[in-house]
């Protein structure tokens, strides 16, 4: 029992799919036989073959280049038909669909050239290229957007927001062949944009007015740069005493008291014998009277304005670090890091 | 021993190098003055006492924990009492110095002296080795230090037998508050003697002296 549902169902996926690519292969299929009607002066033929290729929706329809291949034929056919209008809607959808493309001299004859010269030069469209991921992390970071236009035309390109704010325009003016405008990310008020679906457009106008729309969904993430950890102060083990302390006051007694016994001491030890000079006392007194004015001196602790200056240094040191941070943290703030995820471009209103 | 000594000093002065980066370098020369005063006893020919005022001065380099020192002094000594000739003191020493800890310094290094009377010069060469400690008195501004020293080799173109030499000073020196500038008093005593003790020197000597730059003890 198992087996055999197991079987229905292997059998039900591999005819849904081998559904699916039949369709595939049929719409090309067709292409390819209504290229070869085309080749044998079998117009009518023909021009059924690449509308039934055409007219296919979806993954089952023709890929962007097949596409371009099948509109020239049928733009061809139909001249060759002697259906000009007809001709030149289908060199209009191809002009649409890849405003660069040149039908081949040596395929077809030059009145399929001319007659889509005529309606490559009359029609006032773009195509944009758009990254499928950018990142603006940084000042420098931009949205790369290139424009190819079919003909030389008066243009405006913007990003807009679903949330109604005024859209940001990127640029306005004349695009002759190709065209590359930049975004950093901001709205008009000159801030990083927050997330949400935005959209780019480029508007093309003719000597009529508009004259199509080309729009890419931009899907926007705003991601909130991690800040910097604030330097941490200076140790205490790094700093040095300021003042001194009262032990040492004791110390610089017991010292002097030490050395002037050394001098009194010195002959004996060295000489062996007490004859020597009496004005060694005098040094000795000396130093014992230093001591005494050294223990009298730091007493009471005392100020010491080396280690208050280093100290000091070290504290401005820390400031500045903790400035600079804090402005670095600023920056990172204002300036958020942003993922676009750009859409497939599509003509929004052709008159 | 003669060889030994400065091959131990340098070890320990290449041992106790600090990294370059903690390396702080000071200059220090001073010029002073010192009461100075022999006794020379010679078996068989008694006691002279001789006195007088040396002057002189030294200087010493240092680069983190190794300095390296050099003195010159020379005195005209005479007779305190009798007959004894006068004598012209003459003396320098070169020294590598090692400071392990702040308080102490391992000096090394020789240490020439020549009396030149009219009967002739008596020359003694002395590699001393020499320990200081320090201390402070007034923190930065005042300090002592005890040094003792003996020679591990001596040689003098007098008497016979082992040379041997001993000696100790003691020092008070007195620095200006924010100024390089220092003043220091001193008491020296140090004594010669050749095999046997048929030659003995013994100079002791009180001096001030005034320098500038150096190391400054906490």
């Amino acid at each position: 029992m198992t087996r055999r549902r197991a079987a229905v169902l292997a059998l039900l996926l591999f005819t849904a799919a081998a559904s699916r690519v039949a369709r595939a292969q049929s719409a090309a299929d067709a292409l390819a036989q209504g290229i070869r009607a085309y080749q044998n002066l079998e117009y009518d033929s023909a021009t059924t073959l690449l509308r039934g290729a055409l007219g296919r929706p979806g993954a089952a329809g023709l890929a962007d280049s097949d596409r371009v291949r099948a509109f020239v034929y049928l733009g061809a056919t139909e001249l060759f038909r002697e259906h000009r209008d007809t001709a030149r809607a289908a060199f209009r959808e191809l002009v649409l669909l890849d405003p660069r493309y040149r039908p081949s001299q040596l395929i077809f004859p030059p009145e399929v050239s001319s007659l889509f010269e005529e309606v490559r030069l009359g029609t006032k469209a773009v195509a944009a290229v758009v990254p499928a991921v950018t990142e603006i992390a940084g000042g420098g970071d931009r949205l790369v957007v290139r424009l190819y236009a079919t003909s030389y035309h008066e243009l405006a390109v913007l990003v807009a927001s679903g949330s109604g704010a005024p859209p940001r325009r990127l640029y306005t003016g004349a695009i002759g062949d190709s065209l590359e405008v930049l975004w950093d990310g901001r709205d008009s008020t000159g801030l990083p944009v927050y997330s949400g679906d935005y959209v780019l457009r480029a508007t093309s106008r003719g000597p009529a007015g508009v004259a199509t729309v080309v729009e890419v969904p931009l899907q926007i993430r705003r991601l909130e740069r991690d800040t910097l950890p604030l330097p941490p102060p200076p140790a205490d083990s790094l700093l040095r005493p300021e003042r001194t302390a009262g032990g040492q006051s004791l110390r610089s007694l017991l010292t002097g008291l030490a050395a002037a016994a050394a001098v009194v001491a010195l002959p004996p030890l060295v000489t062996g014998e007490a004859n020597a000079s009496n004005a060694r006392y005098g040094v000795a007194a000396a130093i014992g009277v230093s001591g005494l004015l050294g223990f009298r001196m730091q007493l009471r602790p005392r100020r010491i304005p080396e280690n208050i200056a280093a100290n000091q240094a070290l504290r401005l040191m820390w400031e500045r670090q903790t400035e600079a941070v804090h402005a670095e943290n600023v920056a990172r703030l204002r300036t958020p890091r942003l993922l676009i995820r750009a859409g497939p471009s599509r003509a929004v209103s052709t008159p | 021993m003669t060889r030994g000594a400065p091959a131990i000093l340098l070890a320990c002065a290449v041992s106790a190098a600090p990294l370059p980066a903690q390396v702080t370098r000071h200059i220090a020369a001073g010029l002073g003055a010192a009461q100075t005063r022999l006794r020379s006893t010679a078996a068989g020919s008694g006691t002279e006492a001789l006195s007088g005022v040396a002057v002189g001065g030294g200087g010493q380099l240092s680069a983190g924990v190794v300095a390296l020192e050099a003195s010159y002094l020379q005195a005209r000594l005479v007779a305190d009492t009798g007959t004894a000739p006068a004598r012209n003191l003459v003396e320098g020493s070169v020294r590598l110095v090692v400071r392990p800890t702040r308080w102490l310094a391992l000096e090394g290094g020789p240490h020439i002296r020549a009396y030149a009377a009219p009967g002739g010069t008596e020359r003694w060469v002395l590699w001393e080795a020499r320990a200081r400690v320090e201390g402070a008195l007034v923190s930065r501004v005042a300090w002592t230090d005890l040094a003792l020293w003996r020679a591990l080799a001596a040689d003098a173109n007098i008497g016979q037998g082992t040379r041997t030499a001993q000696g100790g000073e003691v020092r008070l020196t007195v620095r200006l508050p924010q100024a390089p500038v220092w003043a220091r008093l001193s008491y020296r005593i140090d004594q010669a003697k050749t095999g046997g003790g048929e030659r003995v020197e013994t100079l002791e000597g009180i001096g001030v002296s005034l320098g500038v730059g150096g190391y400054v003890p906490r």
